[in-house]
């Protein structure tokens, strides 16, 4: 009876991969997996930052980013022409949401768990937009390249998985030349450091929340439409995504990028290992247990200090 | 009377409940799933509206009661009566496991915990195939029946007994001294803790309260059914609870059942919706779940039941019939001639900080220890370490002879400790009473289950006869009936007193009780500082009102930069130069600029400016002008409405009046706004963007020019800053959190320069600058009043700023009570009471100025 517990799916294709060769491909997904992660939990972290919301909703910005790219390209748009769009679409919808939802919300001093709530909700209002529109169908895009898979160091990776990797790695760079060169860039992290600070320099911080959720909306979206050839597209996709991309910004303290990436990749690694022990199915078990520890881990500390310290230390 | 319309009323409910079941044979399911529902959301209004713990995790103790009920009678083929009450505990079980570690989270932090746990928990519904069936659901659950009662009419009258049952225990709860301490958590859970509530204690149990009304709500839905699966249990159904719970108004009992009834006949009705709205689909309903939560929580926040039950003035709400008469305030008495408070070198650090360095004191009983200083000085710090909500870093702290340093507040508490706060913090779901009755929670024993059963009643009313006592001590008994919420300033301070009172601590903490007060307030306040001293109790008091304290204090201690400065009676004090000095500041070796007539239209003019916070007004009426050249100083002791009157002018808060720039009213304009006209405020504290680089602080200074100065021009610029800071240029690469307190300020100055203000506020720009930066920044204040800007400064070091400014405008509760040229004022002793109170500034006018001289020779 109890054996009977665990029900391991049989093993896939070839069973007998060689210990060294299994651990490298478990690698390179977990790598693959927390590239995308990473593109959602850059997004939590902006926003976050810059305007104190998690927004539950971001992973619905992927969701409805692939599916339209997906319409885009059947409608015979060039791949690209589509991509662009879906992304585009991704950030208008987010930049909306914040002006309609999250900025009048702050305007009457609603709390911060009002605008959790808010996000959930929005996240239901677009998932079932989501199901109106196309269905409980999963959907397809072709690679963004054609051809055979590369190895490297004995694993095993597809083309879309080095698009995956390499995009989010282009990103990363264009964030941080963002963030660290420009005037509006600088503005942007100063409204999340310091919003009384930023008010007093000029900065519209509120503005700056509306380019943060629409630049978090684009990220997001870029996420979906690239995990799209691999992974299929279906409406809800999303919660789990950015639940995911939660965790690892929560790794990175959801205030530093490069953490926030780190946290990730990190997830995605652990993730993907774990299905070396446990059967794939406890995969989104491990990612909230982790989460969970690691936010007690954090609120430890602050209550050695006093209970004063752990009110204080949560905002 | 309105108890008999009570009994009616529910009469009536009853017999509808019972009655449906004769009167919609057809329609009884939906009745059935709302019952099953109700219990469930009943208990998540406990947790996440009493108790202020969200959840979004109950549809997995929903999920633990069904399988664990639906595994033993199914695979096991055990009694479903015994399975059903085993699931219960189970889940009751699995809260308490699971609760302990993860309520030490707080806010949003909790609830995507709890989310996380619910998606571990559908894991396992999902993975353990062998127990739970997996994906394809697990089948064949015996049904309860008894008697007669069988299948829906049997589910019916089950889930309706559980709901009647899940609503009277929890009202008993809420209630009761457990409810209390809930409703208090809510609302600080650092306000409890000192009046002896163990937060971690209360917040678990009511985690297991609403998991076990959910696992029993599990167990009847899965019998009902007799077919589980985990996408039942999931993430979704715990965000459709909490929609119910948040849309009928997440802290009431009505609400729950409301928005149970309402969202279940919604989701009914939209099974039969039109095709477009996605009707007849399996997740229609969530888009209109959706929008409907996002409205409900913009526009009524609080959820429908409270507003409805505003329409329906028939009943009052509970309370009138008070059985009770105050009873008699007894305080803790140890040892007459022993000292109740010690503390041995205690030290608290802020990171770099030293807030509260070495200090020894003691605290004898029936005597009124006062603690005064200028600000900054860490008198509330030292409060918040002798009451336990702060650790100490290092040193000894003893109450009546036991050591409790590094003891949590609500120990520290419960050995007769109580405390006020500079802000009241009150709870705001309690009444008047209610609050009262915390305070003497320390007295109670009641827990969860003698409070629901209500089996405390004794207990309960010795705990109202001393709330009432109380109450009725500070001359407030008349209010005991009303909403914390309404009441003025002045009143809340004396409900928050009598909460402390109640408990007859033996020692007692008063954070500046006096401030915010009216003079009548005032005199009250002294009379019962004094009546409870002569009770035996001692009062340790941190006061700005120097007249209140020499009147009241037996002894004095003054902190100044966290150490004691100097310590004796209060004539001993009056006599102390150093004193005056820490509090006035001492004048550099300027002369005072020779005063400059000025003409013409004010560059800044401020017109009969009110404002305030809330319900409290800082301000009233203020008016001031300053032309261009021109430097004004605003003086005024803590709490005058100096910052208030920053805030206001540059739109950080609302007010009433009038503020025109150059004949622009920028009142209420955005702050960013009011900057880009050209007003800058170097605010207090700073607010630099700690990781961000000095170099970066000035650029985005000029953000509101980026579009009209060039490159080449905002790099001058810098360049002219750099000039006016050297130091600076050094730091160009340096992040501003490395930077000393002087460079920081340096930088906050140059950051508002950058914008090319015509005007510039500075905030107490000296506050706790060491003498050589002192004269730096006075320095530049000079150069820039030479370059036609000018400049407002707010400041405590009165005999510094005086000779730089051309006039000074002196704040005193929120009004304008002095205004001259300072060469005038430096040598008067209106000047000197405004600040030190007419008791110490005595008669004899000791000038700031010569006070200092004096010194240096002597």
């Amino acid at each position: 009876m109890y054996a009977g517990w665990f029900n391991q799916p049989p093993p896939e294709g070839e069973s007998q991969l060689e210990l060294g060769q299994q651990l490298s491909q478990l690698i390179a997904t977990g790598i693959t997996t927390g590239a995308i992660y990473a593109l959602l939990g850059l997004g939590l972290t902006l926003t976050y930052s810059t305007t104190r919301v998690v927004n539950v909703a971001i992973g619905e910005f992927a969701t409805i980013g692939a599916l339209s790219a997906v319409s885009m390209y059947r409608a015979g748009l060039p791949l690209a022409v589509a991509l662009a769009g879906a992304v585009v679409l991704g950030a208008l919808i987010a930049g909306i949401m914040y002006g309609l939802t999250i900025r009048p919300g702050q305007r009457k001093g609603a709390g911060l768990l009002s605008l959790l709530i808010v996000t959930i909700a929005i996240h239901l209002v677009l998932k079932g937009v989501a199901l109106i529109l196309w269905g409980t169908r999963s959907y397809n895009l072709p690679a963004f390249t054609q051809g055979e898979p590369v190895r490297i160091l004995n694993a095993v990776i597809t083309r879309q998985s080095l698009w995956i990797v390499g995009v989010t790695a282009l990103i990363v760079i264009a964030l941080y030349y963002f963030f660290s060169r420009t005037l509006l860039g600088k503005a942007l992290r100063a409204s999340a450091v310091n919003v009384v600070g930023s008010r007093l320099m000029g900065i519209p911080v509120y503005r700056m929340g509306f380019l943060a959720f629409a630049l978090s909306g684009a990220l997001a979206a870029a996420g979906g439409v690239l995990i799209t050839p691999d992974t299929l597209a279906t409406y809800d996709m999303g919660l789990l995504l950015g639940l995911k991309g939660f965790v690892g910004a929560v790794i990175g303290r959801l205030s530093s990028y490069p953490m926030t990436v780190a946290g990730c990749l990190l997830l995605g690694l652990l993730e993907s290992l774990s299905a070396g022990l446990l059967p794939s199915g406890y995969r989104d078990a491990v990612a909230f247990g982790v989460l969970i520890a690691i936010l007690i881990y954090r609120a430890l500390p602050a209550l050695r200090h006093g209970v004063l310290a752990a009110e204080e230390a949560h905002d | 009377m309105t108890k008999y319309l009570r009994y009616l009323i529910a009469l009536a409910l009853v017999a509808g409940w019972a009655a449906v079941p004769y009167l919609l044979p057809g329609r009884l399911s939906i009745f059935v799933t709302i019952l099953i529902y109700a219990p469930i959301v009943i208990g998540l209004s406990m947790l996440a509206g009493y108790a202020g713990q969200a959840s979004l995790g109950q549809a997995a103790f929903f999920g633990t009661g069904a399988y664990v009920n639906g595994v033993l009678v199914s695979q096991y083929g055990a009694n479903p009566w015994m399975a059903g009450i085993v699931a219960i505990a189970a889940s009751g079980l699995l809260a308490y496991i699971v609760g302990g570690p993860v309520l030490m989270l707080r806010g949003h932090y909790l609830v995507i915990a709890t989310l996380g746990f619910n998606i571990i928990v559908e894991v396992f519904a999902k993975q353990l195939r062998g127990l739970t069936g997996g994906n394809s659901g697990l089948p064949g659950i015996t049904s309860l029946e008894l008697g007669a009662y069988e299948g829906d009419v049997f589910y019916y009258y089950a889930a309706g007994l559980l709901t009647i049952a899940a609503v009277l225990l929890s009202r008993n709860l809420i209630q009761s001294r457990f409810g209390r301490a809930l409703q208090a958590i809510e609302t600080s859970e650092t306000a409890a803790a000192t009046l002896s509530i163990r937060s971690a204690h209360y917040k678990n149990l009511v985690f297991v309260w609403s998991a076990l009304l959910a696992g029993a709500a599990g167990v009847l839905y899965s019998g009902w059914v007799s077919f589980i699966s985990p996408s039942t249990f999931g993430l979704s159904f715990s965000v459709v609870l909490l929609t119910m719970a948040v849309v009928g108004g997440i802290a009431s009992i009505p609400g729950a059942l409301l928005g149970t009834a309402l969202l279940e006949l919604l989701r009914e009705e939209l099974k039969n919706a039109p095709g477009w709205l996605g009707g007849g689909s399996p997740e229609s309903e969530i888009v209109v779940f959706g929008v409907l939560l996002v409205l409900i929580v913009m526009f009524a926040p609080e959820g429908l039941w409270p507003k409805l039950s505003k329409l329906v003035p028939a009943l009052p709400p509970t309370g009138g019939e008070r059985s009770s008469e105050p009873g008699e305030l007894v305080f803790d008495r140890g040892d007459e001639s022993s000292a109740v408070l010690t503390t041995g070198g205690l030290t608290r650090r802020f990171g770099g900080l030293i807030a509260v360095k070495n200090v020894d004191l003691e605290a004898g009983p029936g005597r009124i220890l006062a603690v005064i200083g200028p600000n900054g000085a860490g008198k509330t710090t030292l409060l918040n370490l002798m009451s336990g909500v702060l650790t100490p870093t290092a040193g000894h702290i003893g109450v009546a002879g036991r050591s409790v340093a590094g003891t949590p507040a609500h120990r520290i508490a419960s050995r007769g400790v109580a405390r006020s706060w500079q802000t009241p913090r009150l709870f705001s779901l309690l009444n008047v009473l209610n609050n009262v009755k915390v305070g003497v929670h320390r007295h109670g024993r009641a827990g969860l289950v003698r409070c629901a059963l209500t089996l405390a009643r004794s207990e309960e009313q010795r705990i109202e006869a001393q709330a009432l006592a109380a109450l009725d001590l500070v001359g407030i008994l008349d209010k005991a009936d009303n909403r914390v919420t309404s009441l003025s300033f002045g009143a809340q301070r004396l409900v928050e007193l009598a909460r402390a009172l109640a408990s007859g601590p033996r020692l007692l903490l008063l954070d500046e009780p006096a401030s915010g007060l009216t003079s009548t307030e005032r005199d009250q306040l002294v009379a019962l500082i004094k009546r409870v001293r002569s009770e035996g109790v001692a009062v340790v008091l941190v006061e700005h009102n120097v007249d209140l304290v020499m009147n009241l204090a037996d002894e004095i201690l003054v902190l100044h930069h966290g150490e004691v400065l100097a310590r004796g009676t209060p004539n001993e004090i009056k006599a102390n130069p150093s004193v005056i000095a820490a509090y006035l500041g001492k004048a550099g070796d300027r002369n005072p600029a020779a005063p400059v007539a000025r003409s013409g239209d004010p560059l800044l003019s401020v017109e009969r400016l009110n404002s305030g916070y809330g319900p409290i007004r800082v301000l009233h009426d203020v008016s001031m002008q300053v032309h261009s050249g021109e430097v004004v100083a605003v003086l005024g002791r803590n709490g005058a409405g100096k910052t208030t009157l920053m805030k206001a002018i540059t739109g950080f808060i609302k007010c009433k009046g009038r503020v025109r720039l150059n004949e622009v009213v920028i009142t209420g304009r955005a702050p960013e706004v009011v900057t880009a006209l050209g007003l800058s405020l170097v605010p207090e504290r700073r607010q630099l963007l700690e990781s961000m680089t000095v170099r970066d602080h000035l650029e985005l200074g000029a953000y509101p020019r980026r579009k009209s100065a060039s490159r080449a021009g905002i790099f001058a610029d810098i360049d002219r800053c750099y000039e006016l800071f050297p130091i600076l240029r050094e730091k160009d690469r340096e992040i501003a959190r490395s930077l000393s307190g002087g460079q920081q300020q340096m930088l906050a100055i140059a950051r508002a320069l950058m914008a090319r203000p015509k005007m510039l506020l500075l905030d107490e720009p000296l506050l706790g600058l060491a003498p050589r930066v002192v004269e730096d920044i006075l320095d530049t204040i000079t150069q820039l009043r030479g370059e036609g800007i000018g400049v407002v400064v707010v400041e405590q070091n009165v005999g510094a700023v005086l000779p730089v400014v051309d006039r000074a405008y002196v704040l005193e509760n929120g009004r304008v009570v002095l205004s001259d040229s300072a060469a005038v004022l430096m040598g008067s002793t209106e000047l000197e009471a405004a600040f030190l109170g007419r008791d110490l500034s005595g008669g004899n006018g000791v000038q700031p100025g010569i006070a200092a001289s004096e010194r240096k020779e002597g």
